[in-house]
Order: C-alpha cells, then structure tokens, then sequence
C-alpha cells in the first residue's frame, strides 16, 4: 500500500482501538451494575433448598464476597482485570473465570467460522447465479431460499435438523461436540440465515453492477463473459457483501447462544447462558465483556478492510 | 393509494393474508379454542394429533391446539408492543437528536451506540437477567435492543429535512420547535418508520419467541409459542409434534409478516429495494 495511505490509516486503526478501552470498561461497569439489580440470590442457588439456614446463606455471601459494597466490588474486579487479567472465579465450579473461557471460546469461534464458511460460499454462488440469469428457475429457487431462510427462528431450525437428520435418519449426532459429525448440523443451522442475507445482498448488488456502463465497455472490447461477471462485475459487487459478512459475525456471536443450547454444544453463549440460570455473576460478566470486545475487534476489522476493497474510500 | 400498488405485489398480498389470519386467531382464537389452554389431564399427555384434539396435547395434557390460539394473541401482542414501543422511543430521541443537535445529539448518539456495541441476543437475556424473567420484561428486553435502528434512521431523516425551505420558513413564522417537529418533521418520516417496523416484527416475534424458548421470557403455563418449543423438545424424539407445531406457527408468522414488510418498503420506499 502507497505509504500516502499507510499513515492515515494506523491513525485512524490507533484512534479506535483507543476508542475501544473506555467503551469496554463502560460496558464492565454498566453490566456490573444491572447484574447487582437482579433478582435471585447466588448464595441460595448454589446451596439449594435444604439446608439453607440465613446463617449459612451469609456465610457463603461472604465467601463469595457478595456482602462488600457495589462499588468496592467493582473496583476489586477492575482492579484484578487490568493488573492481573484476572477476571474472578466462577461462583458455581470456583475455577477462574478465563478458564472457563479459553475452555468455551474456541468452540464458539469454530462453530461461527463454520457457518460463516458455508454461508458465504452459497451465499454469492447462488446471488450471482441467480442475477445473471434473472427470472430463472434457480433465481426463483434462491427467491424461496432466501425467504424462508430470514423467516425460521434458529432454535426451531436446528430443531427441525435434528428431528430429520438425527433422529429419522441418523446421520448426525443430536448433540456434543468432538468430529466433523457433531460440528456439521449446528454450522448449517447458524449459517441459515447469514446464507439468506448475504444470497439476498449479493444478487441485488448484482444485479446493480451489471446493468453499470463500464460492464458493457468491458463486453464490447471482447472480453470473455466469464471474464465480464468475474473480474469486473463481481469484484465491485462483492464490496458490501464482505461489509455484511464481517457485520453477519455480531449475528453469529448472538445466533451462538441459541445454537449451542439447542445441540448442547460446550461453547460460550452456552455458559453464559447456564451462568444466568445459576446467577453466576462473574461468568456472566466476563462473557458478556469478551464477547463485546470480539465483537468490537470485528466491526474493526470490516472497517479497515474498507480501504483495501474500494480505493475510493481514504481514511 | 398506495394499497394499489401494494395490492400488485403477489407475494406481499399473500403475507397480508396471512397476518391477517393470524389476527384473526388472536381475536377469535381464545374465544372459540375447545379446551382451556392450562387445564392439565395427566391421563392423556402428549398425546398425537387426533380428532379429539387437532393438534394433541402437551407434556401436560394440555390441548395444543387451544395452546396455539393463545399463543397467537401473546405472540402477536408481543412482537407489536416491542415494534410500536422503539418506534415511538426511538422517532423521539431520533428528531431531538437530529433537531437540535449539539449536546444532545452526542449524548444520545453515544447511548444508541452504547447499545450497538452488546451482541444483540446478548444483550437480550443480559436485560432479562436484571429484570427477571416475564414475558413483560422479555419485550421491554427486545425494544431496548430494537431502539437504536429507528433512533439512527429517524435523526438522518431529520437532518435531512432539517434545512428544507419550510422548516425555514416556519421557524421564521416563529412556530416553536416542537411543533415544527410534529407537524412538518415527523409527518415526512412515517414512510421509512413504518418501514422498519413491518420488516422488524418478524425479527421482534422471533426475539421474544427465543427469550421464551430459553426460560427467560413467558413463564409457564402461559401458551407462548417459544415456551411451547422447548417444552415439547424432551420428547422429541417420540412425540415431535409437541416441538414442531408451535415452530411451524412461528414460521408461518415471521414469513407473512416479512412477506408484508418487503411488499410495504417496495411501495413506500423503492430506492431501498
């Protein structure tokens, strides 16, 4: 890249990730906040309903640090997060809390990479077939595909999926984590969606492109029509798809959630999930700020990649 | 007017159609449903689609088909309130913002942003776990995560109409800001408004659907379609229709409403298409 457009550019990378660090400790602190409102007592959850005498209930408050005031808890936290990256212990298995997520994360990023694989490779092979040829049986197919792709909710996809590839005719496990097997159902019930975006996006944009003038210069001087679509009407069209894809990775880390619980994969939206149920607070708390700042780190990332799709963009 | 227009599109009359059978089950539903949605009958559970009962009975003995009729009116209630709520929030902090600008449209801008910044569905069951689960909490949950849409598109309408000639002229008129607001800002903005909110109702239903499936948002033994899913999903290996007829209903919701919202912004708003 021209060293004109080298600078600006890290400027412009440097401002937001220096953006990004009051924006996470705000969103630490508001989490904090709202998880001190909710109802629900860890202490009493965790020692269940035998037993729980208001003695042994403070006792486990204290142990867990429940009783200090609010903010001295978070200071504590924030304190532990930026001079130790320690992000506190799980209430319920008592493990530190970055354990838990090294142990889930990797799982949730295999399984979003997993659908956004798949659905970007059909996604543009079927908007592209079905602009070029408009009205065809496959432009109708993929019309159809596209509907009923935004209109299923995820946790009954995947539902269905197991309901007709598991159970009736046992070909994929119904749940758990390990081989390709167990990866193939939940990355196709993630990428559902995504795939009826993206296949949306990319025939419109299309079907723009190639009604532009310089298609038809690059028609008359002869060029090839394989070479018209590819390297001439793709490549400019594919500008917003690569946008929505990377802003398709916020859907994914969301879509997770529900996907993981479904085919009870060890993932992250899982564990944050189980955490609510159990009012684990530092779980939550934790998953809710790396999941945020991953989240943060993409949308970055799509912005940058701007400057390298469409010379026209500087920063 | 524009209902010929829309009356062309086949696909969206179509989803009219639908939505409006949905309606239809919501008012009517609970009225003419055979049996009451929470009456139990052990001896009967889970029992399959038969004549007694259209659509069989539930983990609990619960006629399903009754279930549905409810679920209708929560689902459909659900998804309009949570519409109809960020419409109204967001078109007020979108013109204030957009309107008067300065401090306050940075400090409102910030808040959209801050919201944007949460994985959606995250921030969802975040906002549930604070408030408890409800079915009340689960759409003030969805609205917050749905406000910043209509807040963006609402303040870059006005900025746009801002500097228009009559805007001007009224100003100098001395028409207060307010009125100025309602009268010339807002009566431009109902096309794209109305917009998001026929596109959105289906990603709204869908939301609150997935907070009841995971047992953050209705709370049994309310007939909501998503609760209705994930309790029929331990039996589903042997008896799945528990699971799917709920699910078809969903399905059958979002498309007609989605089906609705294309054919609305292809006549309101054809640039967009």
């Amino acid at each position: 890249m021209s060293k004109k457009r080298y600078k600006p550019l890290l400027k412009y990378v440097y401002k937001r990730v220096f953006q990004m660090i009051p924006l996470l400790l705000l969103i630490s602190f508001v989490v904090f906040i709202m998880l001190s409102f909710a109802p629900g007592d860890p202490a009493l959850l965790l020692i269940g309903p035998i037993g729980a005498t208001p003695e042994k209930i403070n006792e486990v408050r204290e142990s867990l640090g429940l009783n200090k005031p609010l903010l001295v808890r978070y200071f504590d936290f924030l304190k532990n997060l930026l001079f130790h990256g320690d992000l506190g212990r799980s209430f319920q298995s008592k493990r530190p809390v970055t354990q838990e997520i090294a142990r889930t994360l990797p799982v949730s990023i295999r399984l979003a990479l997993n659908a956004m694989i798949i659905s970007t490779f059909f996604a543009i092979i079927l908007g592209v077939m079905s602009a070029i040829k408009q009205y065809s049986f496959l432009d109708n197919i993929t019309k159809i595909i596209v509907l009923t792709g935004v209109s299923m909710p995820i946790f009954w996809l995947g539902l269905v999926m197991i309901v007709i590839f598991s159970v009736y005719l046992g070909l994929f496990p119904s749940s758990g984590w390990g081989d390709w097997r167990h990866m193939f159902l939940p990355s196709v019930t993630l990428a559902a969606y995504p795939l009826a975006m993206l296949a949306r996006l990319t025939r419109s944009t299309m079907l723009e492109v190639i009604r532009k003038d310089y298609i038809r210069t690059a028609r008359s001087k002869g060029s090839s029509e394989f070479s018209v679509i590819y390297k001439h009407a793709l490549r400019n069209a594919l500008i917003p798809v690569i946008t929505m894809t990377g802003l398709q990775f916020g859907l994914l880390i969301s879509g997770s959630i529900l996907t993981e619980t479904v085919f009870a994969i060890p993932g992250i939206g899982r564990l944050t999930v189980q955490a609510i149920y159990i009012r684990d607070y530092p779980i939550i708390q934790g998953t809710i700020l790396v999941s945020a700042a991953i989240f943060a780190v993409v949308n970055l990332l799509v912005d940058i990649s701007y400057t390298f799709l469409d010379p026209r963009v500087k920063y | 007017m524009f209902w010929k227009r829309f009356k062309r599109d086949r696909a969206a009359v179509i989803g009219l159609g639908i939505l409006v059978f949905i309606i239809c089950l919501s008012i009517l539903g609970p009225i003419f449903a055979p049996y009451d949605p929470a009456e139990q009958s052990l001896a009967k559970r889970r029992q399959l689609p038969n004549w007694e009962n259209i659509f069989g009975r539930d983990a609990f003995g619960r006629d399903i088909f009754s279930r549905i009729l409810f679920g209708a009116r929560i689902t459909l209630i659900a998804g309009l309130s949570v519409v109809i709520s960020a419409m109204i929030i967001g078109t007020i902090l979108g013109t204030f913002s957009g309107y008067w600008g300065g401090l306050v449209d940075i400090l409102i801008m910030r808040a959209m942003d801050f919201i944007l910044a949460f994985p959606t569905f995250f921030l969802a069951i975040l906002i549930v776990a604070m408030l408890g689960p409800s079915l009340f909490n689960a759409i003030i949950a969805v609205t917050i995560t749905t406000i910043p849409q209509y807040a963006r598109v609402v303040r870059g309408a006005t900025l746009s109409l801002k500097g228009l000639l009559y805007i001007e002229a009224a100003k100098a008129m001395g028409a207060s800001d307010i009125r100025i607001i309602i009268e010339h800002i807002i009566p431009n903005l109902i096309g794209p408004i109305i917009v998001l909110a026929s596109v959105g109702l289906g990603g709204a239903v869908i939301m609150v659907a997935a907070l009841g499936f995971l047992g953050m948002g209705a709370q049994p033994p309310t007939a909501e379609w998503g609760l209705m899913l994930s309790e029929g999903r331990s039996y589903i290996t042997s008896n799945p229709h528990m699971t799917m007829i709920p699910g078809i209903f969903l399905v059958i919701f979002v498309l007609g409403s989605n089906l609705v919202g294309d054919g609305l912004r292809d006549v309101l708003d054809p640039r967009l298409k």
